[in-house]
C-alpha cells in the first residue's frame, strides 16, 4: 500500500529556546484519508500541521509528499490549504473576493474563478452571500467561508488547526458532520487537529492520540477506544476508570484487593500494570453476585444515563448505568474480562 | 531667583483648594459608583472653549473687520494681492500725480504683489514633498519594526521613540550643528575626498529638517496599524499563493490603509504650517507660509493682525478641506493610536 501515502513524517523534531515540541515523530497519512491529531494543548498538534502546511520548518527529518521531500519548499508552492483557527478571512475583502482570492493569484479567466465561487458557495450552504463583507458574519458563517476559500483551490490536503473551536456546541455536532460529507464528496485528504476527543471520534477515518511532542497511539476510532495503549490514551479518549493493579500471572490481574480475570497476557507475573475499566463496561449486579461490593456515593441523571460514584475496594468507580440505584444503597460491582484493559504503568512506558 | 515668592497664605489656599479637590471626586466617584463621562469632561470642555474655539472665532473676527473693528474683505484682497493695503493708504491725489508723470504701479514697487499666494503654493509644494518621502522612508521602517521574525523590532521602536523626548527646537538646532560648514557632516565629506558642501540656508536643508522632525509621526501610526494586524491573514495569504510581494501587496498594505491615512495627516498637517525649521535651517532665505504669518502677528504696524489673521483662517480652511478628503478616504478612522 505505499502508493497510496499521499504524505509521510520522517523523524520530525523541532525545539523552540531549547523545548522540544515534536521528537522524532513518525506518521503517514493515505489519499483520501480523514486524519486527526489529537492531544492536548501544547502537545505538538499544531507544531505538525504547520510544519505540513510549510509555515514552519522542522531542526530535522523530511516530510514526503506523493514521494518527493518538500522540507523547505514555501507553502504557496505546496498543494495544500489550511483552514485556520480563527478563519483569518481578508477583512478588507467581501465573501466572494475571499473564496476567489487563490483562484485570482493562479490567473484564472474570470468567468470560470465566479463559477468556482458559486459551486463552492453552495457547498458551503451560503449561497446569495457572495456581496457581503466578511465581517457582517456570524462565527460559523465565517467558518464556513474559510472552508471555501480553502477548497476552491482543490488542494490535495485540507489543512484544519481546530476549526470548530469557537463555534457553540449545536453548531460544532451539525460542522463536524458536514465537514465529514464534504471530505467524503470531494475524496479529498483532510489533516484535522483537535483537542476534543468527541469531534475525533465522530469524524476521523485515523486518529493520532499525541502527547508532549510524542505520538502515543495511532488507530481507527474505535480501536482506539476499545484498546486504548496506555492509561493516558485511556483517559483522553472518553470516561476511564483508572486502577493501580498487579499482574498476578497470565489472564489473572489483581487490583482493588480482589483477583480478575481478563483477557490479557505477556505482562510477566507479578508486575505492576495499569487497569482500565469503561465506566459503562461495570455491571451493577447483587451484592452477593458481584466481584467487589461497594456503596453508591453519589448519583448523577446525565440523560442517556445515570452517572453513579461507588466506593469500593478502597477507591472509587464511576459507573455509567441505565438503571438508577438508590444512594446509599450496597451493590455488587462485575466486569466481564473482555472488557478490563491491562496497560504498562505509565511512567514505565515514558521512561522507554 | 525671582523677586516674586508665593506667601504662606498662598500655600495655604493651594492646600484647601486641592483637599476640597480632592473631597469633591472622592465624593462624586462614591454616589455614582465609578467615573462618568459629563462632569470629568467638563474641564476638557472648558479647555477646548477656552484655548480652541474662542482663538478660531478670534481668528475669524480679525480677518474680517479692520483694527477699528468694522466689516471688511480688504484682508481676503491684501491676501491676494500683498501691496492692496499700502496702495489703499496712500493719498488718492498722490497717485494720480504719479500717474500724470507716467509712472505705472509696478515702477513705484505698488503693484500686484502674489507674495502670499506664492508662499502657500510653495508651502504646500514643501509638505507635498516632506509628506511623499516620510511615507516611502517611514513605511519601509514601521513594517521593519512591525516584523514578528525581527527580533530587534522593539529595540527600534525605542529608538525612533528617544528622539521625540526631546524638544523638536533642540533637535533642530542640533541637525544645523551638523550640517554646519565645520560641522560633523561636512568634516566626514572633506575626508571622504568630496570636499565641503554648503549644506546650510537653502531649500534642501530645510527640507531634511521637516523630513527629520516629521518621520516619527508616519511611522508610528502605520507601526500601530501593522503591528496589531493578525499575522495569520499573512500565513492564509501565502496559504492560498502568494509569495512575499504578493502577500505584502495584496494583504498587507490594504490593510495597513487607515496607518497611511493618519500618518499623512499627522505629517502634512505640521508640515504644512511649520516656521521655526525654515527660519533655522533656511538661514532667513526660505520663508514658508508659517513664517509669514508669524511675520505678521510679530509686526507693529497697525493691521497686519487683521492680515495674519485672514491668512491664518485661509490656511485654516485649507486644511479642514484636506482633512475632509482624507477621512473620506478612511471612513472607519481606525489608524493611528496617536491621533
Amino acid at each position: 500500500m505505499e502508493e497510496q501515502r499521499l504524505i509521510t513524517l520522517e523523524n520530525i523534531t523541532k525545539e523552540y529556546d531549547g523545548v522540544t515540541v515534536l521528537s522524532s515523530i513518525n506518521l503517514y497519512i493515505r489519499k483520501k484519508e480523514f486524519v486527526t491529531l489529537l492531544g492536548p494543548s501544547g502537545c505538538g498538534k499544531t507544531t505538525t500541521l504547520r510544519i505540513i502546511g510549510g509555515f514552519e520548518n522542522a531542526d530535522s527529518g523530511r516530510v514526503i509528499f506523493d514521494g518527493k521531500d518538500i522540507s523547505g519548499i514555501p507553502p504557496y508552492k505546496r498543494r495544500v490549504n489550511t483552514v485556520f483557527q480563527k478563519y483569518a478571512l481578508f477583512p478588507h475583502l467581501n465573501v466572494q473576493d475571499n473564496i476567489a482570492f487563490g483562484l485570482k493569484l493562479k490567473k484564472l479567466p474570470k468567468d470560470e474563478i465566479a463559477k468556482k465561487v458559486d459551486y463552492m458557495l453552495e457547498l458551503v450552504n451560503l449561497k446569495g452571500y457572495g456581496k457581503r463583507s466578511v465581517e457582517s458574519l456570524s462565527g460559523g458563517q465565517q467558518q464556513r467561508i474559510a472552508i471555501a476559500r480553502a477548497l476552491v483551490n482543490e488542494p490535495e490536503v485540507l489543512l484544519l488547526d481546530e476549526p470548530l473551536g469557537a463555534l457553540d456546541l449545536k453548531l460544532r455536532k451539525e460542522m463536524q458532520l458536514e465537514l465529514k460529507a464534504m471530505q467524503q464528496r470531494l475524496g479529498i485528504t483532510f489533516l484535522y487537529v483537535t483537542h476534543d476527543q468527541e469531534e475525533a471520534l465522530t469524524m476521523s477515518d485515523t486518529i493520532v492520540v499525541m502527547r508532549g511532542g510524542h505520538i502515543l497511539q495511532i488507530g481507527t476510532p474505535k480501536s482506539i477506544y476499545d484498546e486504548p495503549k496506555n492509561a493516558f490514551v485511556a483517559n483522553f479518549i472518553g470516561e476511564s476508570n483508572i486502577f493501580p493493579g498487579t499482574m498476578v500471572r497470565d489472564e489473572l490481574v489483581h487490583f482493588c484487593g480482589e483477583d480478575f480475570p481478563c483477557v490479557d497476557s505477556g505482562f510477566g507475573e507479578d508486575k505492576p500494570v495499569d487497569v482500565v475499566i469503561r465506566p459503562e463496561d461495570v455491571l451493577i449486579v447483587g451484592e452477593d453476585v458481584g466481584q467487589v461490593t461497594g456503596i453508591i456515593k453519589s448519583v448523577l441523571f446525565k440523560g442517556v444515563h445515570y452517572e453513579m460514584m461507588i466506593d469500593a475496594g478502597g477507591t472509587t468507580w464511576k459507573v455509567h448505568s441505565t438503571t438508577m440505584q438508590p444512594e446509599g444503597s450496597r451493590v455488587g460491582l462485575s466486569v466481564v474480562p473482555f472488557n478490563l484493559h491491562i496497560m504498562k504503568p505509565m511512567e514505565e512506558e515514558n521512561a522507554q | 531667583m525671582t523677586d516674586f515668592q508665593v506667601p504662606l497664605w498662598g500655600y495655604v489656599l493651594m492646600g484647601i483648594g486641592f483637599a476640597a479637590f480632592l473631597t469633591l471626586l472622592i465624593l462624586y466617584v462614591r454616589k455614582n459608583r465609578g467615573f462618568k463621562r459629563p462632569i470629568f469632561a467638563s474641564p476638557y470642555v472648558l479647555w477646548i472653549i477656552v484655548f480652541t474655539v474662542i482663538p478660531c472665532l478670534l481668528v475669524a473676527y480679525f480677518s474680517f473687520t479692520d483694527p477699528a473693528g468694522n466689516f471688511t474683505l480688504d484682508n481676503f484682497k491684501n491676501f491676494w494681492d500683498s501691496n492692496y493695503n499700502t496702495r489703499k493708504a496712500m493719498d488718492p491725489e498722490m497717485l494720480s500725480q504719479y500717474e500724470a508723470m507716467g509712472l505705472t504701479l509696478d515702477d513705484l514697487g505698488l503693484g500686484r504683489d502674489s507674495i502670499n499666494i506664492d508662499t502657500l503654493v510653495f508651502s504646500l509644494w514643501m509638505a507635498f514633498l516632506c509628506t511623499a518621502v516620510c511615507l516611502l522612508l517611514g513605511y519601509p521602517a514601521a513594517h521593519i519594526m512591525a516584523d514578528r521574525e525581527f527580533k530587534l523590532g522593539p529595540t527600534l521602536v525605542i529608538l525612533f521613540i528617544v528622539p521625540m523626548w526631546m524638544n523638536f527646537l533642540l533637535r533642530t538646532i542640533a541637525l544645523m550643528s551638523l550640517m554646519e560648514d565645520g560641522g560633523l557632516i561636512n568634516s566626514v565629506l572633506e575626508w571622504l575626498g568630496i570636499g565641503r558642501q554648503k549644506l546650510l540656508n537653502n531649500v534642501p536643508a530645510v527640507q531634511v529638517g521637516m523630513i527629520y522632525n516629521f518621520l516619527p509621526f508616519m511611522v508610528f501610526p502605520i507601526y500601530n496599524v501593522l503591528n496589531k494586524m493578525d499575522y495569520k491573514l499573512s500565513e492564509a495569504a501565502m496559504d492560498l499563493g502568494c509569495d512575499k510581494w504578493h502577500t505584502f501587496y495584496k494583504v498587507t498594505l490594504p490593510l495597513s490603509v487607515p496607518g497611511i491615512v493618519s500618518g499623512i495627516t499627522m505629517v502634512f498637517m505640521p508640515a504644512v504650517t511649520t516656521f521655526y525649521i525654515s527660519r533655522l535651517l533656511g538661514g532667513g532665505k526660505v520663508q514658508l507660509f508659517g513664517d509669514l504669518i508669524e511675520a505678521k502677528f510679530l509686526s507693529t504696524s497697525l493691521n497686519e493682525w487683521n492680515v495674519g489673521s485672514a491668512l491664518s483662517l485661509v490656511m485654516m480652511i485649507l486644511i479642514l478641506l484636506s482633512l475632509g478628503l482624507l477621512n473620506k478616504v478612511d471612513p472607519d478612522s481606525e489608524g493611528g493610536g496617536m491621533v
